[in-house]
């Protein structure tokens, strides 16, 4: 029993240091890299670039490599400079050899994103919602005495006596059924903000993935089947939030990463093809404006800036290397010296704790194994090496840093039951 | 068993009366403040309110519970260090494991009876005020807390029968992350969490018997 009691105690050690050691040596060797902006210019029909050279100088550049001034750039980006070009009165009125006044833009520019904490946290939301009324007689939206679910059927619960009112219920419930709706439902999506002017209602997925929207107007229950069925995918995360300009009612993310439109237009359906995107890695960021759509598609090491037309036809696309923003030689030695570690994702809040091996698994076991033959050399030196030192080099084998530390740490008192000490 | 258990009781009856009333007094609070907030607010805007921030009401309950369990820990197994009033234990008739065993099977215990207390007042409060769907998170995230104070109690229990202040510090040192990763917020606790909160629970349980065993091994 002793041995094992002092084993757990260095067990204890090497999980509290994998996540401890590796987060201050991170913290102590970050550095700021040389960044850049990507943008998609309608002007030029390329990208454009504003590149960080060091803290204070920045470079305005093409994909060619033609310079431009700041107030250059603005000119060749109007949509994402539009605010600083109206205030000066330069905002053109022909951008890409179309009439946009500024009056459009401010209405249409809207920026999307979809990050995967939200997508985890959509999924692991308690399923109860507000339906608020889609044509309400005030300009601010009324929060109902009543949250609905729906599972095998729609409920209404009402806040006050926790029942459910049945005959509310009902109602939705054939609504749906008759608009070919299959329970159980699946995703559901929405704006629940109470504070948003406007009220889409809910997007849901059916048993058989296609999607419906459910919404209420001057009291009655609507349901509409929309253009995403089955042969889509199977829907992930329902993204709605209220535009009167916007040509688009929700934008849908499939577990296989591809995204999709919901038009307003007939409730018409329309990919934005990205290529390999992972949602739950992986944060998109997609600019609106009257003429394009610019996505950005962002990993850990790399951003893809995808422009495409107002009709969702791809034109171009861009890739930046994004920089690790840790010291490029003290990342090397992170990935030697901590074989795995255990960090704190914050996208993910059903579960924060991540275990992660080294990129360079290779060279830190063999950075182990160093340390282990030499642990085993330095007791060797005084003492007779007995099993309890082959288990110890095997566990700092294992566990590298952490485990030689939390056996030096607890050594002398351990050593003292296993009959030698080694730094008498 | 039984004489250890009486033993363990007379030596800590006053702290088991404390951590039951206080613990009992913060539920009884948060049923009042709960009602309040229901009496002040339309229901269903507290019920979204609650789920659209990602948390629980009784999140802030079970803080209590898990320090308390801390606080067990010190006190009971403080007063065997203090003085090394251990060692006398240790010439019981009984294997000091066995009856280490028995101690902190003691101290579990009342932690147990304290989280069946805690988790009857949680769903009292919530079977007033909350609809079914909250309700049912209850057991999931507060079987996650039973583990975290499990482990709270079990390192406080092994630092503090530790007799050296140096091995004292290095335990607290090699354990203080692995308390630490109870702070960070998990939403809906699963039931890998669970299990992983068991296995820890596991590993930390078997952390007292090393000063334990030093006291039979003559420490100085």
């Amino acid at each position: 029993m002793r041995y094992i009691s002092a084993y757990s105690i260095i067990i204890v050690g090497i999980i509290s240091f994998s996540y401890f050691i590796p987060y201050f040596f991170s913290i102590i060797s970050i550095e700021k890299k040389p960044s850049s902006v990507v943008y998609y210019s309608p002007v030029i029909e390329d990208f454009t670039i504003i590149k960080q050279i060091d803290k204070n100088n920045k470079i305005y550049i093409d994909r060619v490599g033609n310079e431009y001034s700041l107030n250059e750039f603005k000119m060749i980006n109007p949509m994402m400079y539009h605010r600083d070009l109206y205030m000066k009165n330069d905002f053109p009125e022909i951008i890409g050899n179309k009439f946009i006044s500024i009056d459009d833009v401010q209405k249409q520019f809207e920026i999307v994103y979809i990050k995967p904490d939200e997508i985890v946290k959509s999924l692991s939301s308690i399923r109860l919602y507000p339906m608020y009324e889609s044509m309400g007689d005030t300009a601010n939206l009324e929060f109902p005495k009543d949250l609905f679910k729906i599972e095998d059927k729609v409920e209404f619960i009402n806040g006050e006596n926790k029942k459910i009112n049945k005959e509310k219920s009902e109602i939705f419930t054939k609504k749906m059924l008759d608009a070919g709706f299959l329970f159980p439902a699946k995703i559901i999506g929405g704006n629940v903000d109470p504070k948003k002017r406007l009220d889409y209602g809910y997007f849901v997925s059916d048993s058989k993935n296609d999607i419906y929207r459910i919404y209420q107007e001057k009291g009655e229950a609507k349901v509409k089947k929309t253009g995403f069925t089955s042969k889509l995918g199977n829907p992930l995360y329902i993204y709605v939030r209220e535009n009167h300009y916007a040509k688009h009612f929700a934008i849908i993310v499939t577990d296989n990463g591809e995204v999709y439109f919901i038009l307003k237009d007939n409730y018409e359906v329309k990919q934005m093809s990205l290529g390999f995107f992972n949602p739950y890695e992986n944060t998109l960021r997609i600019f609106i404006d009257p003429l394009n759509y610019t996505t950005k598609l962002i990993s850990t090491n790399k951003e893809l800036t995808f422009a495409f037309d107002n009709n969702l036809n791809l034109i171009s696309n861009y890739e930046k290397i994004i920089e690790n923003n840790m010291n490029t030689i003290l990342a090397t030695i992170f990935d030697i010296i901590f074989p795995f570690v255990i960090y704190d994702d914050k996208n993910n809040i059903d579960a924060p704790l991540k275990f992660e091996f080294s990129t360079k698994i290779l060279y830190s076991l063999s950075f182990s194994l160093v340390l282990s033959i030499s642990y085993l050399m330095f007791i060797g030196r005084k003492y007779k090496i007995d099993k309890y030192g082959y288990i110890d080099a095997v566990i700092i084998f294992a566990t590298s840093i952490f485990g030689l530390l939390s056996i030096l740490i607890l050594n002398k008192e351990r050593r003292n039951y296993f009959g030698f000490r080694v730094f008498s | 068993m039984k004489h250890i258990f009486y033993k363990e009781f007379i030596k800590l009856k006053l702290a088991i009366i404390v951590v039951f009333s206080v613990n009992i007094a913060v539920n009884l609070y948060s049923y009042f403040r709960i009602r309040v907030g229901f009496i002040m607010q339309e229901p269903a805007v507290i019920w979204f309110d609650i789920i659209s921030k990602n948390a629980f009401y009784f999140d802030r309950i079970s803080m209590p519970f898990i320090l308390s369990a801390f606080i067990l820990g010190v006190l009971q197994f403080y007063i065997e260090a203090d003085k090394k009033r251990f060692r006398l234990s240790c010439h019981l008739p009984l294997n000091e494991v066995v009856m280490t065993f028995y101690m902190q099977f003691f101290g579990l215990t009342i932690i147990f009876l304290l989280w069946l207390v805690d988790l009857l007042s949680i769903y009292i409060i919530s079977y007033v005020f909350f609809p079914y769907d909250l309700v049912k998170e209850i057991i999931n995230v507060f079987v996650y807390k039973l583990f975290i104070a499990f482990i709270s109690y079990m390192i406080a229990s092994s630092i503090s029968l530790e007799y050296s202040l140096v091995n004292k510090l290095r335990i607290l040192f090699l354990s203080v992350g692995i308390l630490s990763f109870f702070t960070v917020n998990v939403y809906k606790p699963s039931l890998i969490h669970s299990f992983m909160g068991l296995l820890t629970t596991l590993v930390v349980l078997l952390m007292i018997y090393f000063p334990a065993i030093n006291y039979r091994a003559g420490g100085k």
